[in-house]
């Protein structure tokens, strides 16, 4: 594990910040243009290519898939190559970047240009993200039909991504122009579910086949204190599984993840005044999917796609000025408004009670949030500062249960960085979370208990602390230590989310034991806790519940150059994480181990034949394991299982996977 | 480790007459030529002779500020780092007369610069290639000071951050952005669409605190439970369903179908959206 400490960043903060704001850029400059007999013929790099290119070449061992995720390889022979080098000729620059081309997580990228004029980008990403490969079901995917087997078919269950992308920009004098596009294409399969509409349901190896297309492009003009951007951003999503069907008689069709694209105009710009800095963005956009319905049963003649269409506005200022010697304040306004333009039509569902052939409308959400926030920063003495903020958030809704929330939110901070060997930050914040009367009437369900409060809408006190404390006894020493603490009481919920709260500490050690050798190590826990109760008209089986979540980590690791005179050099690192969850439902546990655990250790030795070519070993060890006992076999005894649902089998995982690399480095 | 206001006033004031070298880097090189820091200038991208950036203007004196007599009486020099008399915003000038573009236009008003985080506390100039800049070791950097979110690409479930597969900047625009959390897209939700457009709609039924806020149900940093879900279901699912008929039921063990299996994802499974016309529950 490799471990720097925040000192450089802190320190930073060190300085007399006694002189006011001063410009020290060349557009403020006295001599803004180059003297013509400044010709620097020295100014070139001995080499024209420059970095490095590695081979590398082994084995993984591992029978889960799942290890792919961390070691990038699957089991058996793998191969990959990482390049990171530059050419460089007269003012152009070329950059040629890989990182595990021909691993299960690869980048590859190609920069060419002339700096500060033009450049153009292509680059390639692949990403295989393995979630488990002994799914059993006996229905498999053919497109968007799944088709019953003879009996049970093991299937995997991952998702690969690739990832084509191209850019150019180019600038001149005070004009600058971009334009960057990506195509990524995402198969696989992951976990799924088909309902008939009533208690019956199939886990799946659901199909996925998307396409997504972005294209951002922008034309800008810059001058010694301002930049302002004309900017388009568009997006295209295609599914070429528009629905799944399923071979089981009393299943509907499910309507898959539809067509979409988005459109975004955007206007921003900055100003830097003596002592003052703006900034702002106004953005207009369209949302829009353009899929026919997958069925018109149900549907109003004439009527044959939903055509959902949202229109957005968002303004953006944020404003910092020096007011005087050490004091600066900061403001700023966000705006954003979602206004759904969607036709309003009735549609005939399934219910869960039984009742069918009901006839419900759309409902087109609409949001308008407005958010402003001041802050003040005063430099308490040298090394001190303290800061304190409001923000304050209206939000309105359409159609919900609340029409309004505000949110206040008040925080402050103190940071010290004066002090010899120590620097602290010490940050806390209280909000509360109002709003508009809760509405029970079309909104909600008549048998839903009015106390319930969906935590988002809910009035909330929170309350939150943060320290932060790095320490440096000696210059081969660095300690960090952060703690925190957070606890959100929704306070006029008897139904609902009641608390959360959250704390948890995170420790750092970076010791340069000689000046051949360097040991870091960090670690920390985490614990999060809700508290929530159910009921519903009239309290009717109320029931409490305290879900307690618990993480842990820790890591070490070292580096050792005091062999470097032979031309070898060692390095590894270890880390262990801990996940877990527990609920208790009026104190019973009712869902037994949730748990998962990572062991991942790192070693390498690398041994230069000669300046340019340097040969090593890795070894690479993970050890996973997760569990979660609320998963069911497919097949399960009557008693033992709900009644009407058929799972994708166990899940958990609980490998140990080890690669072995050998690498062959040429530096140039 | 702090600075005395004498250096800091002799910069200002060398600045202010800019008494630049009559010969530029040549000037500089004849003293610092055996500094491989310096030299290494000249392999990095502001070092290229022939290109528009420095090199093509007042070379290292740009950066550097103008020489007036630097050589022979050692006035000193425009420096970065822990030990420059500059401040960080003063450091940040620097960098910024030039990098004011539409990925830096916020710099000013960032949260890395209201805490007085300067370019260089994440980047290097005199390399070939800046680390921050590669993906492999990107992250490494901004956990340095992220603590938290180095110990929650550790959970359960996380972006796959840890082994590079994505970086930081993918999603935050450390430079600042004009929207909360330094993100890159207009708002939360804008941003988690740039890779999960399937989940962007809109949809004919549309899951409202999903189309209000991916940071409702999801932690993007990590989390204890599966699919980053800041709770587990059907435990998350109950936080806003408990009043509900058949929802407020109580967590059975998974002899309950909302518990075995996917949880209430067995029967709703379309939970982001659906555009099914009988899909108002999500179902189908």
């Amino acid at each position: 594990m490799k471990f720097k400490l925040n000192i450089v960043a802190l320190a930073l903060a060190t300085v007399s910040t006694g002189a006011a704001a001063f410009d020290f850029g060349v557009t403020a400059s006295q001599a803004k243009a180059q003297n013509t007999s400044w010709k620097c013929t020295k100014c070139i790099s001995n080499q024209q290519v420059l970095g490095s290119v590695t081979l590398e070449a082994g084995m993984q061992d591992s029978k889960d898939a799942h290890s792919a995720n961390s070691l990038r390889y699957t089991d058996g022979f793998a191969v990959g190559l990482d390049a990171d080098t530059v050419i460089m000729d007269k003012g152009y620059r070329t950059q040629l970047y890989s990182d595990g081309l021909g691993s299960e997580q690869a980048l590859a990228k190609i920069k060419t240009g002339r700096l500060g004029q033009w450049s153009m980008e292509a680059g390639y990403q692949t990403s295989h993200q393995y979630d488990a490969d002994n799914a059993q079901s006996r229905w498999q995917a053919k497109d968007g039909v799944l088709i019953k087997q003879d009996g049970l078919k093991t299937q995997e269950l991952a998702l690969e991504r690739q990832k084509f992308t191209l850019g150019a920009d180019f600038s001149h004098n005070r004009f600058g122009t971009y334009v960057a596009m990506s195509s990524e294409d995402k198969s696989g399969k992951l976990r799924g579910s088909m309902s008939n509409g009533n208690l019956d349901a199939i886990n799946i190896a659901a199909p996925v086949d998307y396409t997504t297309q972005n294209l951002r492009a922008g034309v800008n003009l810059k001058g010694d204190n301002w930049f302002a951007e004309l900017g388009y951003n568009g997006s295209w999503f295609d599914n070429n599984i528009d629905k799944l069907s399923i071979e089981q008689p009393g299943y509907a069709d499910a309507a898959q993840a539809v067509d979409n694209q988005a459109h975004f105009i955007s206007l921003m710009g900055n100003y830097i005044f003596d002592r003052s800095y703006i900034s702002g963005r106004i953005a207009s956009g369209n949302m829009s999917q353009e899929g026919d319905f997958i069925t018109l049963s149900g549907v109003a003649a004439g009527n044959h796609g939903a055509n959902a269409e949202v229109e957005t506005l968002d303004a953006n200022v944020k404003f910092s000025t020096r007011v005087m010697k050490g004091l600066r304040i900061n403001a700023s306004v966000d705006y954003s408004d979602r206004d759904n333009t969607t036709d309003v039509h009735d549609y005939e569902q399934v219910s869960i009670d039984g009742v069918t052939g009901e006839l419900v409308q759309n409902t087109p959400y609409d949001t308008t949030r407005s958010a402003y926030k001041v802050s003040a920063n005063y430099q308490l003495m040298a090394g001190q500062r303290i800061e304190v903020g409001f923000d304050r958030i209206e939000t309105e809704r359409s159609h919900q249960d609340r029409e309004q929330t505000d949110d206040n939110i008040f925080w402050a901070q103190w940071r010290a960085t004066g002090f010899d060997m120590w620097d602290l930050r010490v940050k806390g914040s209280y909000a509360d979370k109002g709003g508009s009367q809760f509405l029970y009437d079309d909104a909600v369900n008549a048998a839903e208990d009015q106390l319930m409060r969906k935590y988002y809408l809910a009035d909330k006190k929170s309350s939150k602390a943060e320290v932060f404390v790095t320490h440096t006894p000696t210059d081969s020493i660095a300690i960090s230590a952060h703690g925190y603490y957070s606890l959100d009481d929704y306070s006029n919920s008897s139904i609902g989310l009641i608390e959360s709260n959250s704390y948890g500490f995170d420790l750092g050690l970076s010791w340069q034991v000689t000046a051949d050798l360097l040991l870091s190590s960090d670690g920390g826990y985490q614990w999060l806790d809700n508290e929530q109760t159910s009921a519903r008209s009239n309290y009717i089986g109320y029931w409490e519940a305290d879900t307690n979540e618990e993480f842990g980590f820790v890591g070490a690791g070292f580096t050792y150059s005091g062999l470097s005179d032979s031309g070898i050099t060692i390095g590894g690192d270890y880390s262990f994480a801990i996940s877990f969850s527990d609920s208790y439902v009026d104190g019973n546990d009712v869902f037994g181990m949730y748990e998962s655990s990572s062991h991942h250790a790192n070693l390498y030795v690398n041994y230069a034949v000669s300046q340019q070519v340097i040969v090593g070993l890795r070894y690479e060890f993970e050890g996973y394991e997760d569990s979660d006992d609320t998963q069911l076999p497919v097949d399960y005894y009557p008693g033992t299982g709900p009644t009407g649902l058929t799972t994708l089998g166990l899940l958990d995982h609980d490998y140990k996977a080890h690669l072995v690399m050998a690498t062959l480095q040429y530096r140039f | 480790m702090g600075a005395t206001a004498d250096p800091l006033d002799t910069l200002m004031k060398k600045f202010e007459e800019g008494k630049y070298s009559k010969k530029g880097a040549d000037t500089c090189i004849m003293c610092h030529k055996r500094s491989d820091m310096v030299m290494d200038i000249f392999d990095s991208v502001h070092g290229q002779a022939g290109s528009n950036g420095p090199m093509a203007g007042l070379q290292c004196e740009a950066c550097h500020g103008p020489q007036g007599k630097h050589k022979g009486k050692n006035e000193p020099m425009v420096s970065f780092g822990e030990n420059s008399p500059l401040t960080a915003q003063m450091q940040d000038s620097v960098c910024t007369a030039c990098h004011n573009d539409a990925s830096q236009m916020a710099w000013h008003t960032s949260l890395h610069a209201e805490q007085d985080v300067s370019c260089v506390s994440c980047h290097e100039i005199h390399v070939v290639q800046d680390p921050v800049m590669n993906p492999s070791l990107q992250v490494e950097t901004c956990v340095s000071c992220h603590t938290k979110a180095k110990a929650d690409m550790n959970k359960r479930s996380s972006h796959p951050l840890k082994w590079g597969t994505m970086v930081c900047s993918d999603c935050h625009n450390p430079h600042g952005s004009m929207s909360d959390h330094e993100l890159k897209g207009f708002d939360t939700n804008q941003t988690c669409y740039e890779c999960h457009a399937e989940k962007r709609g809109p949809f004919l039924w549309e899951h409202v605190p999903v189309m209000e806020n991916c940071a409702n149900c999801h932690d993007a940093h990590g989390s204890v439970n599966s699919d980053l879900l800041k709770s587990r279901v059907p435990m998350l699912c109950k936080q806003c369903h408990a009043g509900d008929i058949h929802a407020s039921t109580a967590p059975g063990d998974n002899q309950s179908i909302q518990t075995a299996g996917q949880g209430c994802l067995n029967c709703h499974s379309q939970i982001h959206g659906s555009n099914n016309p009988s899909g108002k529950a999500f179902q189908f």
